[in-house]
């Protein structure tokens, strides 16, 4: 089950640490580092652990950049445990899969908070309500789950898994 | 002269009544996409509904399937007819749709809402050899403009034929094992009773090749604790079975339980296939309604 991370210390932590992260040049920099091999996995990965959160006033729920930096983690867990499965997969990841991401970033609302946002919408009758991070990250899946075929991943599982009897 | 208008008006308002009728008449198709199931297990159907009228209609699940004995065994007296019972049709998914003028919308019913309701819990579908023509009855009633709604009237699908299968081998083991256990009937709404969870668990490692495997891994895996292990069981099954009625609850399984464990590469395969899926079914049961 997921946590609510609004209500723990590092749901806390990443509204406090407030670098701006909305603009998404700083993302796509240490993320160019991290596929030119100039920066860790581990490093990156600590990076993002407190990244800012701040476009959404204090509630993570509504943070589409919380979404994005979701999406971003769970790209780089999936690349550790690609190096110890299929070498083929990390580098595919690295090579491929921040792209992939960043260009969806790229396409998020201009507006810096959900509050400017909102006081853009209520300016713009007709226009469609974009501030959704759960439709984000679902389509953020989407994208990674549609570039390439994963059904090789499956026998590498079961060979790490061989409990279950056949 | 008086008759003859009289009769010409009859005949009018009659061609009008059945034109408003026709313009106001629903089709209902049921789909069941597997013909041939085991006795004692639920099963994936949905019912394609076309509204040709010109008035807003919400479309309800409302009585059990009518069956009609094709071949088998006759109805027993100790069977009778399906019978209502107070949580029978308990959708979690929905059993109604709101259709519009012209409209068509799928309303959907995966196997895995007999978990919860009794709707597919009846012994007609538990008699091995017997061969059913069965159809659904549906509810509709005309939404008024500010919500409140118009005279009930049914609408009948088409029949679609299913056969429950004789079962031989290591499934007519677990056909035995479900006769002595569960009363022949698919009775996971009261798993939580020690004894039916120890006949599911049985199967399981007494009969790895009855094509029950299925069934019995996604009940049990409600209870399992070792996601990974859990993984790889439903992982295997997929392999095993890939013909089976319940492969793609399986898919919708596999792919829960790789999120849990945020088995990426796996969530993404099994995601894939979900995704993609002919099956209005499997879509429901992983992304519910909104997605559909």
């Amino acid at each position: 089950m997921e946590l609510d991370r609004s209500r723990t210390l590092e749901g806390i932590r990443r509204v406090r640490t407030q670098p701006a992260l909305r603009n998404s040049s700083r993302l796509d920099a240490k993320l160019r580092d991290w596929r030119k091999r100039r920066r860790s996995t581990d490093d990156l990965q600590r990076w993002l652990a407190t990244a800012d959160a701040a476009d959404s006033d204090g509630d993570l729920s509504q943070s589409l950049v919380l979404a994005v930096v979701k999406r971003i983690e769970d790209l780089l867990d999936f690349a550790v445990e690609a190096e110890g499965c299929d070498t083929r997969d990390a580098t595919w990841l690295r090579d491929h899969g921040d792209n992939i991401y960043l260009a969806r970033f790229n396409r998020l609302p201009r507006q810096e908070t959900l509050k400017a946002y909102d006081e853009w919408l209520d300016a713009h009758e007709g226009a469609k309500d974009l501030w959704n991070p759960k439709h984000l990250e679902d389509d953020l899946e989407r994208s990674l789950e549609s570039a390439r075929s994963w059904n090789h991943t499956i026998p590498c599982f079961l060979r790490d898994h061989p409990g279950a009897a056949r | 002269m008086n008759i003859a208008r009289l009769t010409l008006a009859a005949i009018v308002a009659l061609m009008f009544a059945s034109a408003v009728f026709a313009q106001d008449s629903t089709e209902a198709h049921l789909v069941i996409p597997d013909s041939r199931i085991l006795p004692g297990v639920p099963f994936d159907f949905w019912i394609e509904v076309h509204n040709r009228g010109s008035q807003l209609k919400r479309v309800t699940v409302c009585a059990p399937f009518e069956m009609r004995i094709l071949s088998g065994e006759p109805l027993r007296f100790t069977e009778g007819a399906p019978k209502q019972r107070s949580n029978q049709l308990y959708w979690p998914h929905g059993g109604e749709v709101i259709v519009g003028p012209g409209e068509s919308k799928t309303l959907v019913i995966p196997a895995s809402d007999a978990q919860y309701g009794e709707f597919l819990d009846d012994r007609l579908f538990s008699a091995p050899g017997r061969r059913v023509g069965i159809r659904l009855p549906l509810c509709q009633q005309i939404v008024g403009r500010y919500g409140q709604n118009g005279d009930r009237s049914t609408v009948q699908t088409n029949e679609v034929e299913i056969e429950i299968v004789n079962p031989s081998g290591s499934d007519a083991t677990v056909w035995n094992l479900m006769e002595e256990t569960l009363n022949h009937r698919w009775t996971p709404a009261e798993f939580w009773r020690g004894e039916r969870r120890a006949m599911w668990e049985s199967v399981l490692r007494d009969s790895p090749d009855s094509n029950y495997v299925p069934y019995a891994l996604i009940t049990t895996g409600r209870f399992s604790s070792d996601w990974r292990d859990l993984l790889a069981q439903q992982l295997r099954a997929i392999e095993r079975f890939p013909e089976s009625p319940a492969v793609e609850w399986l898919h919708v399984e596999a792919w829960l339980s790789a999120r849990a464990i945020r088995a990426h590469g796996v969530m993404l395969a099994e995601g894939a296939i979900v995704r993609h899926s002919k099956r209005p079914t499997t879509r429901l049961l992983a992304f519910g309604n909104e997605q559909q």
